[in-house]
């Protein structure tokens, strides 16, 4: 049996994944990035929850994901532009379209770029924060890349306010997010609450 | 006024030093004012005319039920629906562990249609454990005050109006706990809604439910009473009503948010201190100013005769206060001069030599009452962009990030981090019940999942990491090497140039009263009659002495 997916709001999206990454071990300032990322993925109509729970899980494993390499090469390059290094990616990364909100940053300042893989561009930002995916998008893997974009992005501005998010990734998310929590104590019900009853 | 006139006098009378202001025992004394969120709501319906009603009402003989309450405007209509509830005492608590409240409620955008109403009655008494959509605004639920709302019911019932003593005493028929929006649970966004000119000022739509909500608390109590006491009951008397508020329950729940949003913490300041160096910087002080400013003062020594609380901080606060305001009184009538130059600034500065912290931050609240004309307008500068800024700027050299650090957070070097007392508590999230609460930090499990709240430490860690990292280079080099202080430098480059955004003080500190934050934030609310339960648990009013919807447009 499949139940609905469930209807969120970005900023509710947003905060889930910020707890989701600080409980899959990112620091807070990372952790806030990746709320960030996955909102601005959201808002372009794209599954940012479900990319979640797979760089994540490697996060968790202790690998690296897309978001400290984004936020990495974002405060190098956003503010002034300069070449993009041939080696800024890993040839192996998981959810690689979580890079894009930080390489928007970047197309601001220096034109748009694109994501490539094997050498072939598979997805696209332009300085307004257009996406292009190409082709060989879905099959891509390994070898990846970034490069300047060579063809300009076709794709309308986002507009998307709501994201649709299935259940089971949502309680994927809800499981890292309770890693950031501290188990209860007899000290932290009692210092909880009034210190008087409530049926006054 | 022309907007010239209004805005000239105060600038050579600088707001107020945020080394004062934003301290948690003066934030911890903060009183609701002209700029308050409520009070803005309400001037907004009244001078626009917003049409009142109540479309719906099917509640039976035991109280449980639907309605429906719609608050008509320019150019939109937003409706509270309402269900009423049968609830046992033993299973009563305002504490977020609740399951089920006496009344459980939900802010629609428009009218809600049948189906609606059945989507919501599946999901709005669940509150945490439901879901609402994209068309709400806000979610919450309240209980009742027994005593009180028997009172009344049974007053009422045998043809009697209620004791007034009683009704003071508790001053409201039910209170609110959590009143959640901002996308929770599924609501609609803020930036969804943001630009519509009533919702723009904060927390405005979270206002209008719980005002619609008390107009629910005195009809819910009118109704049973009818089916109690049959033709023989009563209506309640439209003076007594205007004594009840809504009460509202809260908790450290409520703590975060005022360090989660600085840049909105920055704007309510800064309106607050700006229309405080406004009124200040007034030439002179005429005949229906002074007659508002002794109405507001008279109504402000009632209050605090009738603000009660058991809490020995609060009962010390109360005593200054009733104090105080004694002591303006007789300096007013005796003493003052309204016809010397500068009227206004020569009394807040008698204030600030003579008050306590309580009574200072009181007779700022009086000084904007009668001061609708020069301050009002500031209304629309308490919301704040909280974007701006979010991505760092890895060029930004480290020794302007240094002179940042020396201009903006001098204050956290009066702490000493090396004493155990500075850093005895930490904040976090219980696994339990996913709400924030406060741990010890020498005695308790738990500080390897703290919540960065302890602002004023994680700056002094910074400033040690940069002082050995070397004083040449880029914050992208700094943070190559130091990604753990990633957070903390983007709060710092978010909040340049907004000196009101940090509240001055260390909230990891062995003496923090948590209730002080929210003393703060709930003044801004417009909250009445602070009533402290514990350090961090808190009762107070909302609406009272305000008018109902039937006495505003009907």
């Amino acid at each position: 049996m499949t139940t609905a997916p469930i209807d969120m709001a970005l900023s509710e999206l947003r905060a889930l994944v910020t707890k989701a990454a600080r409980g899959a071990g990112l620091g807070w300032g990372h952790a806030e990035e990746a709320g960030w990322a996955a909102e601005w993925l959201a808002r372009h109509g794209l599954p940012a929850a479900d990319w979640a729970t797979l760089w994540l899980a490697r996060c968790v494993a202790g690998g690296e994901g897309p978001v400290t390499i984004g936020a990495a090469l974002a405060d190098r390059l956003a503010p002034e532009g300069g070449p993009l290094p041939q080696d800024a990616l890993p040839d192996y990364l998981p959810a690689p379209g979580y890079l894009l909100p930080f390489l928007h940053l970047i197309a601001r300042a220096r034109g748009a770029i694109a994501i490539r893989a094997g050498g072939i561009a598979v997805a696209t930002v332009d300085p307004d924060g257009g996406v292009t995916f190409g082709p060989g998008w879905a099959q891509a893997s390994a070898g990846w890349s970034i490069a300047p974009a060579t063809e300009p992005p076709t794709t309308d501005a986002p507009t998307t306010t709501r994201a649709l998010v299935s259940a089971s990734v949502i309680d994927c998310l809800d499981g890292l997010a309770l890693r950031t929590t501290v188990p209860p104590s007899d000290a932290s019900r009692r210092n909880a609450g009034a210190a008087s009853s409530d049926n006054d | 006024m022309t907007i010239a006139e209004r805005q000239s006098p105060a600038q050579d009378i600088a707001p107020r030093d945020p080394d004062v202001v934003m301290r948690l025992s003066r934030m911890g004394s903060a009183h609701p004012m002209r700029l308050s969120f409520l009070r803005v709501l309400l001037r907004r319906i009244k001078s626009e005319g917003w049409r009142l009603d109540r479309p719906l009402w099917e509640v039976d003989a035991r109280g449980v039920g639907r309605a429906v309450y719609r608050a008509r405007g320019p150019e939109r209509t937003y409706c509270l629906v309402a269900f009423a509830h049968d609830l046992p005492d033993e299973m009563r608590s305002d504490r977020v562990i609740a399951t089920a409240w006496d009344a459980t409620f939900a802010l629609v955008e428009g009218e809600p249609d049948a189906a609606d109403l059945d989507r919501l009655a599946a999901n709005v008494p669940l509150q945490e454990a439901g879901r609402i959509s994209a068309k709400e605004l806000s979610l919450s639920r309240a209980n009742r005050s027994v005593r009180l709302f028997s009172h009344v019911v049974d007053s009422l019932a045998r043809g009697q109006q209620p004791d007034r003593a009683e009704i003071d005493a508790v001053g409201y028929l039910m209170r609110t706990t959590a009143v959640y929006g901002s996308g929770k649970f599924g609501a609609a966004d803020r930036d969804c809604i943001a630009a519509r000119p009533e919702l723009k000022a904060p927390f405005q739509a979270e206002m209008l439910s719980v005002w619609l909500t008390r107009a629910f608390t005195v009809d819910i109590a009118e109704h049973m009473a009818r089916m109690q006491g049959g033709a023989q009951a009563v209506r309640l008397d439209r003076d007594l009503r205007r004594r009840l508020g809504v009460g509202n329950s809260t908790g450290l729940g409520m703590a975060p948010f005022l360090v989660r949003h600085p840049r909105l913490l920055n704007s309510w300041m800064t309106a607050r201190e700006t229309a405080l160096a406004r009124v200040r910087a007034l030439p002179s002080a005429d005949a229906d100013a002074r007659a508002t400013f002794r109405q507001a003062l008279a109504e402000a020594q009632e209050n605090a005769a009738l603000w009660h609380s058991d809490h020995p901080a609060q009962i010390r606060k109360l005593a200054h206060l009733r104090d105080d305001l004694d002591l303006v009184a007789t300096h007013v009538d005796h003493v003052w001069n309204p016809a010397a130059p500068r009227p206004w600034d020569a009394l807040w500065r008698w204030g600030v030599g003579t008050l306590s912290e309580e009574g200072q931050e009181c007779l700022l609240a009086l000084l904007l009452e009668p001061h609708g004309a020069v301050v009002d307008d500031l209304a629309d500068t308490l919301d704040a962009d909280e974007e701006t800024g979010f991505p760092l700027d890895g060029s930004l050299p480290l020794a302007t990030l240094r002179a940042l650090l020396a201009r903006d957070y001098g204050w956290v070097r009066a702490f000493d981090f090396a004493d155990p007392d500075r850093s005895a508590r930490f904040w976090y999230v219980s696994e339990e019940k996913l709400e924030p609460r406060l741990g010890n930090r020498h005695e308790e499990e738990g500080q390897h999942r703290e919540q960065p709240l302890g602002i004023a430490r994680a700056i002094a860690e910074l400033r040690a990491a940069l002082d050995e990292f070397g004083t040449t280079g880029t914050l992208a080099a700094f943070l190559l090497r130091h990604p753990e202080h990633r957070h903390s430098l983007r709060r710092v480059l978010m909040l340049r140039g907004l000196p009101y955004a940090e509240i001055r003080d260390n909230l990891l500190d062995a003496t923090l009263l948590p209730i002080d934050i929210l003393r703060c934030k709930l003044a801004f609310f417009g909250a009445t009659r602070f009533d402290p339960r514990s350090d961090r648990w808190v009762r107070i009013s909302l609406f009272q002495g305000q008018p109902f919807p039937d006495e505003i447009g009907a």
